[in-house]
């Protein structure tokens, strides 16, 4: 007991520093954007997605740790159902608000000019409109921080009780959690990130992004399992038997989200590259030029091959050393950089990213964000053991058969 | 941190915690599991009536198959209700329906291998060999709407007098390099996952005229333990590339839709959703050969009921992910604003075609819910029949896709109405014979479940306890070495 | 009829008892040593002794892969770009988008057929007779028994000795395995 605090301390370090960057950030942001209301809110956008892609991806991993009742999950589900927490989700839904504000600087569906001239924003515009948005977004957050609430209540009260009731509780909550999950996080990702484009649409899309957002969630907790994993309780669980296939099974779940991404991006460009059709051909045409060219053959090579093929080797899964961690720190850099290609471009017309005060507004926003989101998920973190009880006792018993 | 549990709660947390580990159940030993699975193949007699009915049909359909071809190559493809504007109709439906139903196969014997899932060792020879099965049915649709399948090699690309090659941007080639490389990895998948086996029976059989048959398929395999080493390697890695290879062969059949224009066809969603729609209809069928074959040949305690609830939960889980296609398909042609994308949802709910739709609509997406409850899962009779309707599902979702995509394109002028011949139904009923007769070949004449693999999960589950029952005991020590008899 | 000796055979039980034997031979100073199973026994191979031919396979079939790759997008662009240009609705002749299909499947198909005709090849399979077959009850060996052979090549070995050296594994029987 006497390292505990030690884990404790590591994780007050993180959230000091989630307070730190907060403030750096919103003040970066502020002064960046000063004036300028778009570039406040195209910058805000982009943050708020990336870090509502890390909530939801957790969200999704803490369903599916439940539903199937993985061994793989035991060490750190407890690090995904703080990042997927109704805290966070709470935070996220508030976070919104400023986007509904804004949605005119954003979305072409508030911009009366081109609905009232573009023949499928008129369509749609009883569907998309601000309203039925924020409606829908408020719906969606109810509803997930529900889940997550009850499931991670459930979780807690099994390690106090050991109850089959409530075991079977959280299955069931986890597999039509997981059904739900999928379909709403498709629904809202249409409307806040796909909308952004007047007449491109995507079946893929939800899919498309959920893995992005998993890969996400998995390479963060990833990230903290490597600074982690010698403080206790970790150390003691990790060293009794998990240790080997911890590092092995979180190295092949991104190898699978990396292959999964590649996948579906492959699928969704190669379809639409072939079809060649008019609404849905802008997508890719805005990303196949100039600088963002450049940047989206960088995402090919950064967050498909290059993961790939160090993850094909066992080196890497081996132990938790530089190589995971970095290349951990490597993935959560690129769904930055995927997340700047897919939305960006879709209002590039309005400025030119490529310059330092853009960039640092971005980048204010990003910090300001993700450091209040570092502060609740750290907060969240501390309030439960780190371990389930009932799993690591499950564990020992066939340690010990 | 960790609260304090009794002794009482802590036994019960185990319980639900920890459902048993047990794959294989029974009294058994190395010897008894040789036994259980080489007799099917070495004591011919352990195959009774239901093997000569099942047999028989496929026998009977086998030839059905025989004369629908026999016609269709004398008449020439007309005889099929193929016409413009649906120039594809049930050639590609059964096409996609076959090798979708070959992709259990490779998914349990691949995928489940990489994911450490072990108690695929008892299911995987056989599924492996309904995935051969299926493609040889699957390959058989295009091969004849080519018309002429006897310049079928015109497909490769190899330098000939005509000096014309394939073109590599037409997703049928596509088809052909995805269809023959599935064809040939599994065919060596399922070959390297045998020769041990057939080493086995080689040493088991009495007969020897058997046992030079087997002596020369298992290539002289001996076991040894450096042979054993690399042959480990080489099935991880064969693993390693089958489940990419499996997702690749649904993604490019879709793209044979995928990449035209066409309103319905033209749609991102396709290639998980065709991937996932071929894994559920191979666990339907695995499920509905599997069932019989278990009940047939005493194989309860091999196949055991928590391998037939996987095998449902499986179902269940890709069938969730089709229906969540089938949602996305509408709700993005509604949010489109596309009038040809709003059209071809109308057509599919309203149109000439909506009995097909709404039948899937049941088969495969409202049906199967009934698998959520563990007693359905808990019983074969239930589980039998939904997996029947999912393969009906399965089949009616080709049909819905191709007909209605084609028969109701841009121009109403060039609108139509597909119907199956005579001589579609005949050769589906005919290629289902083929793989009746070719399933229930490989039952009497092959072990239908991998002996070493299951001898493996056995030393797995019950560490020395596998060799419980030999009772042959070690020589003293101080005993004088038996030395070969000169 | 004059006869060589390939080696001695011990016969075991069980997967530990093999291993046991294994390590205890290998501690002796035998070095030419091979062991037979029904099934994969894992360490087995460790503890005989594994040599370059046994970490060769991976690397054989990375660069069959990769071969597979480059001739199969390499056979698309020269056949779609050089030998047999065609305007297929104003798409470039290089159309690398959709030749990715073709490229993938080869890859796999060279990588594939690397792993297994590799591995067969690297065990020197198909091999119809070996003398291990000679042993006695070794028809067990691919049921339930567990065979360690040491063989004559070896340095140390002596019929008498390495009999008497067997026969304190706990085998079920020791005999001689003529060539």
């Amino acid at each position: 007991m006497n390292s505990e605090p030690s884990l404790e301390n590591s994780i007050n370090k993180l959230q000091r520093m989630g307070g730190v960057i907060a403030v750096i950030g919103v003040i970066l942001g502020a002064v960046m954007a000063m004036g300028n209301s778009d570039q406040f809110f195209h910058a805000y956008l982009y943050g708020y997605i990336f870090w509502v892609c890390l909530t939801l991806g957790c969200l999704g991993m803490t369903f599916l740790h439940h539903a199937i009742r993985g061994r793989f999950g035991i060490p750190v589900i407890r690090i995904f159902e703080a990042g997927g927490s109704s805290v966070n989700l709470i935070l996220m839904a508030i976070l919104f608000i400023p986007i509904l504000m804004g949605s005119s600087h954003l979305y072409p569906w508030a911009n009366a000019d081109l609905v009232s001239s573009t023949e499928a924003l008129k369509y749609r515009s009883g569907f998309m409109n601000t309203g039925g948005v924020g409606l829908r977004t408020g719906i969606y957050f109810a509803m997930w921080a529900l889940g997550s609430h009850l499931i991670h209540k459930w979780s807690l009260d099994l390690d106090a009780s050991g109850s089959p009731q409530i075991a079977a509780y959280r299955t069931s909550l986890g597999c039509a959690g997981l059904v739900f999950y999928f379909l709403t996080c498709s629904f809202a990702f249409t409307d806040w990130v796909m909308s952004l484009e007047a007449n491109w649409y995507s079946t893929i899309y939800g899919a498309w992004f959920i893995t992005g957002s998993v890969l996400l969630a998995t390479a963060f907790t990833t990230l903290l399992m490597t600074r982690w994993h010698k403080h206790e309780p970790y150390r003691s669980v990790i060293d009794m038997k998990l240790d080997f296939t911890l590092w092995r099974d979180l190295g092949n779940l991104i190898l699978t989200m990396v292959m999964f991404w590649a996948y579906t991006s492959l699928s969704q460009f190669l379809i639409i590259w072939s079809g060649n059709i008019r609404e849905e051909i802008t997508f890719y045409l805005e990303r196949n030029q100039g600088a963002w060219l450049i940047v989206g053959t960088f995402l090919i090579c950064g967050q498909f091959f290059f993961p790939f093929l160090c993850l094909l080797s066992g080196k890497t899964k081996k132990s938790p050393g530089w190589r995971l961690s970095s290349l951990a720190i490597w993935i959560i850099i690129m769904r930055m950089v995927d997340i700047a290609w897919i939305i960006i471009p879709s209002y590039s017309k309005a400025h030119n990213v490529f310059s330092i005060p853009v960039l640092l507004a971005y980048a204010g926003s990003f910090l300001g964000i993700g450091g209040i989101w570092l502060v609740t998920f750290t907060t969240r973190l501390k309030s439960a053991p780190v371990l389930p009880a009932y799993a690591v006792l499950v564990e020992e018993s066939l340690g010990h058969a | 941190m960790e609260t304090e549990l009794s002794q009482e709660e802590k036994k019960a947390l185990l319980q639900i915690a920890s459902p048993s580990q047990h794959f294989v159940e029974g009294e058994k030993n190395y010897e008894i599991v040789t036994e259980q699975i080489g007799s099917m193949v070495l004591n011919q007699k352990k195959h009774g009536i239901p093997w000569f009915v099942a047999f028989f049909i496929g026998f009977v359909l086998l030839n059905v198959l025989m004369a629908s071809v026999g016609w269709l190559l004398y008449k020439g493809v007309g005889v099929w209700g193929i016409n413009i504007p649906s120039a594809w109709g049930a050639d590609i439906i059964n096409f996609v329906w076959w090798i979708g139903i070959g992709h259990a196969g490779t998914l349990i014997s691949a995928i489940l291998l990489l994911a450490r899932q072990q108690w695929r060792n008892s299911i995987n020879r056989f599924a492996e060999a309904m995935t051969l099965f299926a493609v040889m049915c699957a390959g058989l649709y295009p091969l004849l709407h080519t018309g002429r399948p006897w310049v079928a090699y015109w497909l490769f690309p190899y330098p000939n007098i005509l000096g014309a090659w394939p073109q590599f941007r037409s997703p049928l080639l596509w088809d052909v390099f995805a269809v023959s490389t599935y064809m040939t990895v599994s065919a060596m998948f399922w070959f390297v996952g045998l020769v041990p086996d057939l080493a086995l029976l080689r040493d088991r059989t009495s007969n020897k005229v058997v046992r030079f048959i087997l002596g020369i398929a298992a290539l002289g395999w001996r076991g040894s333990a450096k042979h054993w080493y690399r042959y480990e390697i080489s099935y991880l890695i064969l693993a390693g590339l089958s489940a990419p290879l499996v997702l690749s062969v649904h993604t490019i059949v879709s793209f044979d839709f995928a990449v035209s224009q066409i309103p319905g066809w033209h749609t991102t969603i396709f290639p998980p959703y065709f991937v996932a729609g071929a894994v559920y209809a191979g666990f339907a069928m695995v499920l509905i050969l599997m069932i019989p074959i278990r009940a047939w040949y005493n194989l309860k305690d091999l196949i055991t009921m928590k391998h037939i609830d996987w095998m449902a939960k499986i179902m269940l889980t890709t069938g969730l992910i089709v229906f969540y296609g089938y949602i996305m398909e509408n709700f993005i042609g509604l949010y489109s604003g596309n009038k040809y994308e709003m059209a071809i949802v109308y057509n599919r709910w309203c149109g000439p075609y909506r009995v097909a739709y709404w039948g899937l609509i049941f088969c495969n997406g409202l049906a199967p819910q009934i698998l959520w409850f563990p007693k359905v899962r808990a019983n074969v009779k239930w589980l039998w029949a939904s997996s029947l309707v999912v393969s009906i599902g399965m089949w009616l979702e080709r049909y819905v896709i191709i007909p209605v995509s084609l028969t109701r394109d841009f121009l109403p002028s060039s609108w139509g109405y597909y119907t199956p011949s005579f001589w579609d139904w005949a050769m589906f009923l005919g290629t289902i014979g083929l793989f009746t007769f070719l399933i229930f070949l490989f039952t009497r004449f092959l072990p239908i479940i991998n002996i070493f693999e299951v001898k493996d999960l056995l030393h797995r589950e019950r560490g020395h306890h596998a060799h419980d029952g030999d009772n042959e005991q070690p020589l003293e020590q101080a005993k004088v070495p038996v030395l070969a008899e000169k | 009829m004059a006869s060589t000796i390939y080696g001695m055979v011990a016969e075991f039980k069980s997967e530990s008892q093999i291993l046991n034997a294994a390590k205890k031979t290998k501690a002796e100073g035998y070095n030419r040593v091979e062991a037979y199973t029904p099934l994969p026994v894992h360490g087995l191979a460790e503890i005989i002794g594994l040599d370059i031919k046994d970490t060769l396979l991976p690397w054989i079939i990375f660069l069959a892969g990769v071969a597979g790759l480059v001739g199969g997008f390499g056979m698309e662009w020269w056949v779609s770009v050089i030998e047999y240009p065609l305007n297929v609705g104003g798409r470039p002749l290089l159309s690398w988008v959709q030749f990715i299909p073709v490229a993938y499947e080869c890859t796999i198909l060279a990588a594939a057929g690397a792993a297994v005709v590799g591995m067969f090849a690297l065990n020197g399979l198909p091999r119809p007779h070996h003398p291990i077959f000679n042993a006695k009850r070794f028809e067990r060996a691919s049921n339930d028994r567990f065979f360690l052979c040491i063989e004559a090549a070896d340095a140390k070995f002596d019929s008498k000795r390495t009999a008497a050296f067997l026969s304190t594994l706990d085998a079920l029987s020791v005999s001689e395995v003529e060539d």
